[in-house]
């Protein structure tokens, strides 16, 4: 039969009858109708992609075993809302143990007895902070550290190290050196 | 399986009448259909759940060894493929489309592989790609050397032609030709839309048909 037009598809267009006939205008499927010679070269294009489909399949070994699952595997997926479930209230317990962790690690690290700052009136927690380093400015910590505030130690202290002239001989177990006699 | 997600699961998939299904007595095998072996084994029905695998497994399989080219990995991965299909059946919405939703999970599960290859092979240890693949060294299974040369040749051709496709062109005309998909399947399989694949399919065919080894093809066909 005799197409109305007598323009035979091109490549692009035999290409896009291969993806999809459909999608062809109406005047092109008109003439892939009536033209043999078209239809000819569609038709070979067609089977070739076809026979090679078949081909791979006959070119494609079997498989060996069939899908079986094992006993363990559905056990294990049955039993899995349970464990996610306890999962994820481990995971939220964690969490809020992080959150919580937080602020109390900051309390801790500040000095015993220091005055926390007024977070109601920032100015006037920042007067008193700065009043009290003028008082003192070591925090209790510290100042234990360097002695301050042990008077009776820092006595004792100083007459181990400067013994004085007239009073008694420092108390030392000292032993006799050979030939010596003790007194 | 838990009572609540399945309840949940079956508002969403099921119609009204049937909301709460009895759970999944023996399945007649020819009668069954995808749809109702897939909601059996979301019930927890182990037998369903291989009649979809004795179903799909030889297209699932085929699949892996078009890409793969290995009997040994093909078989591996689509026991891994059921596996993992398995685990997460419950979140399959349309049971309908269990082909295409296992086709995916195939085409991941290929890909991790292929990843996982590369990784061995630039610490050496895996052979490199010049390695012959197994395609292409005798098999016992086969009937003659004649038909193992057939093999040979076809699957060089097929590799030589979709090598000058980019990843994309290569998957639609693979799901395409060698897999035999329609166009809505290869839609859902790669999660695209239509003209999408429609497009990358146009270019897969069109370099196809100028490739001086296609010519070879018809030879063989």
């Amino acid at each position: 039969m005799k197409p109305a037009d007598g323009n035979h598809f091109t490549e692009k267009q035999i290409v896009a009858a291969l993806v999809d006939a459909a999608d062809l205008s109406t005047e092109r499927r008109d003439h892939l109708d009536h033209c043999d010679h078209c239809r000819q070269a569609l038709t070979d294009a067609k089977t070739q992609l076809a026979r090679m489909g078949t081909l791979a399949k006959a070119h494609t070994p079997g498989p060996m075993r069939p899908v079986r699952l094992d006993a363990q595997a559905t056990t294990a997926l049955q039993q899995r809302p349970w464990r996610s479930g306890l999962a994820w209230a481990a995971a939220a317990a964690a969490l809020i143990a992080i959150v919580w962790s937080g602020p109390w690690e900051r309390n801790s690290l500040r000095p015993a007895g220091e005055p926390t700052i007024a977070a109601g009136d920032p100015d006037l927690g920042f007067m008193a902070e700065v009043a009290r380093l003028v008082d003192d400015p070591l925090p209790d910590r510290y100042r234990s550290l360097v002695g301050d505030g042990r008077d009776q130690f820092e006595e004792d202290f100083m007459e181990f190290i400067v013994p004085p002239v007239n009073g008694p001989a420092p108390t030392t177990s000292r032993q006799p050196a050979k030939g010596e006699r003790p007194c | 399986m838990d009572k609540v997600v399945l309840n949940r699961y079956y508002r969403t998939i099921m119609p009204s009448p049937r909301r709460n299904p009895s759970p999944a007595g023996p399945i007649v095998a020819g009668r069954a259909q995808t749809r109702d072996l897939v909601l059996s084994a979301v019930a927890g029905s182990t037998p369903a759940f291989h009649q979809l695998a004795d179903r799909y497994q030889d297209a699932v399989y085929r699949l892996v060894y078009h890409r793969l080219r290995s009997q040994m990995d093909a078989e591996d991965l689509t026991q891994d493929v059921f596996f993992k299909a398995y685990r997460q059946l419950h979140k399959l919405k349309h049971p309908e489309r269990f082909k295409s939703w296992l086709f995916s999970i195939a085409l991941n599960r290929i890909r991790d592989h292929l990843r996982r290859e590369k990784i061995k092979r630039l610490f050496g240890l895996v052979p490199g790609e010049s390695a012959e693949p197994e395609a292409h060294r005798a098999d016992p299974a086969a009937p003659d050397g004649f038909s193992q040369l057939g093999r040979r040749q076809f699957w060089d051709i097929v590799t030589a032609i979709v090598e000058t496709m980019s990843a994309g062109e290569r998957e639609v005309f693979l799901l395409r030709f060698i897999d035999q998909l329609g166009l809505a399947e290869m839609a859902q399989v790669l999660k695209k839309g239509e003209s999408t694949v429609k497009t990358q399919l146009y270019r897969s065919i069109a370099k196809f048909r100028t490739h001086p080894e296609s010519d070879r093809l018809k030879g063989l066909l």
